[in-house]
């Protein structure tokens, strides 16, 4: 089972909507997957219609096994589960901090799902909190969106250091651009750059997309209504790069 | 928990009544119609079905499946290899992987024949809730024969399956309240559309099983039981005769000898119920029959060897056992045409017509024991055998000549005859216990007259070879090989048969053999 997180310490740079496609095209292949929706805000869940649970919380999120199991609901789409995000992990913090091995919880906890799943793509909060240090230890990819400005790559810069002052794994630290708009000098520019002295940006990007806004009102992936636009070709481009890095 | 998956219903109509009742829980969205039209494949002997399972060959999507008789849930799939489709198949035939295991495993060396054709459809519905998350799935089946040129199938429908989504049982268990309501049976009684195939072919489930199950009444004269056993056998023996001519797998031939040996010794053990001249003309005439098809069974038995005899030789001593079996096809083929025509002679058929027409008549014997009891004659024979087999067993130690265990392996195998023919007669579970007693000893001395078979066989060929000038060193090299590893296993098998004769040599069994049959319990 491999397990890719999407997680970037800044808010709105395209974490869900990468998410959601990621494991819906994961799923559309067969492999069987789990969407973790870890962000309070429950954006992932909304997209797939989901209810979530009402005795459901962080308690049994860390418990994993049977508790873990018994959140989980299937997607309206063959082969890809969601475990629904609840304003109850807002206490996550809290949960796991009581804990012994408290950054380890999360990684073992979805290690009791190894059966079940060949997938786990997880939906981070946007912050930097022992919960997302738990989120980068279960992550075999930590994948990063990261916009094509100035202030995106600074804090990109930011977690690199936090990881590496912490002793985080960096290994499977990756990112790619996200809401790149092409008309625009300086987004162009950046990316050239980047691509060109960071190996761990994926050479797919995502563009800032109409068609992806779209999936609030569709309240369904991007493939379910508009599987040609220019976004979806980048998202395929885009799991092709993880696939090739996860193998 | 969850609620059953499939759901039948008796009556026409229902479908609407269904989905009505269930559209004022959910919001149901149509997901599609799939059918497909398939032929179904089975063994002469129903081996798929008595295992729970039907194979089916689909034409769109172009694959195999293998699914479950009880719910028609899909258990393994293979794609369909190459262009050329042969009229049977065996398990070899199968691309590599689940479907091929499984029927390696159950059809062993039967061949699978096509058994008509059928076509199903299968309409999803998606059970929504009010936010459009899908709850909860109906699949509506419906299925038919397919005639055999191709025409169109009436489909019936069968009933829904549902399917559950994972987190909402409850919805689930709501839908399946709502099938309960509207009239829908959970569970037993669905039908699988192969069996529309099966009707269409002119076959049923399990109408042919080479197992002997002859039920008698418990008042049966003994010339009467004795007619129903023969008849028995020999509508195995003619259902088998089609096979042989199409020459379809080694089992027509194998299953029609049986047959006739089993008639053969009903004749000779159970003497004085028919007339002595009907006796000795059916017993020498079904003798011949038998006969002719000796060599060709033969062949097949060194042919279905092959792989046995590989197992037991180091890869470098395998080279020359390539000519021998490519020899050994061509002798089959010739054996195979001298039984066929064997078989074929009208005489052979009159023999079969005048031992049905005899065993048809009603009218009764005058042979002296034709009017007594079938369960008395056949406690007392059976006894008699029991008795005689503990005799012979006791006098076996290790210096005894092979022979003698083979004569014992012939005394347990008319036990067992015996006690295939009469056993409706005698209470069933003891039976049963007493059958499992012998299975070890049998299958011991079985073993062993097999090992010795293919020892001398062996032998006569190394013989021939070393005989015949210009023989390869590798063949000479292979039976030489074989021999040696067949004398091993020889002996291990003989060593064997000690301790299982005791299993059957004690007190409790013997006093099991007693409440049984009767009369003494044997021990003498």
């Amino acid at each position: 089972m491999k397990v890719i997180a999407l997680y970037n310490i800044k808010g709105g740079v395209g974490k869900t909507a990468a998410a959601v496609n990621l494991a819906y095209l994961a799923a559309s292949e067969g492999t069987r997957t789990l969407l973790c929706d870890l962000d309070p805000q429950a954006a992932a869940t909304y997209y797939l219609r989901v209810r979530a649970p009402k005795r459901h919380g962080s308690k049994r999120l860390i418990q994993g096994g049977k508790a873990l199991d018994r959140q989980i609901r299937e997607s309206n789409f063959p082969g890809l589960d969601l475990l629904p995000a609840k304003m109850g992990f807002r206490n996550l913090d809290l949960k796991l901090d009581a804990r012994k091995r408290s950054r380890r919880r999360l990684a073992e906890s979805l290690h009791s799902l190894t059966g079940a799943y060949e997938l786990v793509v997880i939906d981070a909060p946007p912050n930097i909190t022992l919960l997302s240090e738990n989120i980068i230890e279960a992550a075999d990819l930590l994948l990063c969106p990261v916009i094509p400005t100035t202030l995106s790559l600074r804090t990109w810069d930011q977690l690199d250091r936090f990881l590496r002052k912490e002793k985080l794994p960096r290994d499977g630290l990756r990112a790619f651009f996200s809401m790149a708009e092409r008309r625009k000098k300086l987004h162009a520019a950046t990316i050239r750059e980047t691509l060109d002295s960071d190996p761990r940006f994926f050479p797919s990007v995502i563009p800032m997309s109409a068609a992806v806004e779209r999936m609030g009102p569709e309240r369904a992936p991007l493939f379910v209504y508009d599987k040609r636009s220019v976004a979806a070709r980048a998202f395929r481009g885009l799991w092709d790069d993880i696939q090739c890095q996860l193998r | 928990m969850s609620p059953p998956a499939v759901w039948w219903a008796t009556d026409e109509g229902f479908a609407d009544r269904v989905l009505a009742d269930v559209r004022r829980r959910f919001k149901i969205v149509p997901e599609g119609r799939q059918s497909m039209t398939a032929r179904s494949f089975e063994t002469f002997d129903w081996r798929l079905w008595e295992d729970g399972l039907v194979l089916a060959r689909s034409a769109r999507p172009s694959r195999w499946v293998l699914s479950r008789v009880e719910d028609r849930a899909i258990v393994a799939t293979a794609s369909k290899p190459g262009k050329t489709v042969p009229q049977k198949w065996f398990w070899s035939d199968f691309p590599v992987g689940a479907v091929r295991d499984r029927l390696r495993k159950i059809c062993g060396i039967r061949a699978l024949l096509p058994m008509g054709r059928f076509r199903e459809s299968r309409e999803c519905f998606a059970l929504c809730d009010d936010e459009d998350k899908i709850v909860c799935r109906l699949v509506l089946e419906k299925s038919g024969a397919v005639d055999a040129r191709g025409g169109g199938a009436s489909l019936s429908a069968a009933g829904f399956r549902l399917i559950p989504l994972k987190g909402y049982d409850k919805e689930a268990r709501a839908a399946a309240a709502c099938l309960a309501q509207m009239g829908c049976r959970a569970g037993d009684g669905w039908v699988h559309p192969a069996l529309h195939a099966f009707t269409a072919a002119g076959r049923e489930p399990e109408d042919y099983s080479s197992k002997a199950r002859v039920d008698l009444p418990p008042q049966i004269t003994a010339a009467d039981a004795c007619k129903r056993i023969h008849l028995f056998s020999l509508d195995i023996a003619e259902r088998n005769l089609p096979g042989i001519f199409e020459d379809i797998d080694t089992e027509f031939l194998h299953d029609f000898r049986v047959a006739l040996r089993r008639s053969r010794s009903a004749l000779s053990l159970v003497k004085g119920v028919f007339p002595a001249r009907v006796e000795k003309r059916f017993g020498e005439n079904l003798a011949k029959i038998q006969r002719a098809t000796n060599r060709l069974r033969d062949l097949d038995v060194h042919l279905l060897e092959r792989g046995a005899f590989e197992a037991l030789l180091p890869p470098e001593l395998q080279a020359g056992l390539d000519g021998l079996f490519r020899q050994l096809e061509g002798e089959r083929a010739r054996a195979l045409r001298r039984c066929l025509t064997f078989l074929e002679r009208p005489a052979t058929a009159q023999i079969l017509r005048d031992w049905r027409a005899f065993l048809e008549s009603p009218g009764e014997s005058s042979a002296p024991l034709a009017q007594d009891p079938a369960e008395a004659l056949g406690k007392r024979l059976l006894r008699k055998r029991f008795r005689r087999i503990l005799k012979d067993g006791r006098a076996i130690g290790a210096k005894t000549p092979d022979t003698a265990l083979h004569k014992l392996r012939l005394q347990v195998k008319k036990l067992r005859y015996l006690l295939e023919f009469f056993g409706s007669l005698l209470p069933a579970p003891e039976t049963a216990s007493f059958v499992k007693r012998f299975r070890r000893l049998q299958n011991i001395l079985g073993r062993f007259n097999d090992l010795c078979n293919q020892e001398a066989w062996v032998r006569r060929r190394l013989e021939a070879a070393e005989a015949k000038s210009g023989t390869s060193t590798e063949l000479a090299a292979s039976l030489g090989g074989l021999l040696s590893e067949l004398g091993r296993a020889r002996n291990a098998e003989r060593a064997k048969f000690g301790r299982a004769f005791t299993r059957l040599d004690n007190p409790s069994v013997r006093a099991r053999a007693k409440a049984l049959f009767g009369g003494k319990d044997g021990s003498k």
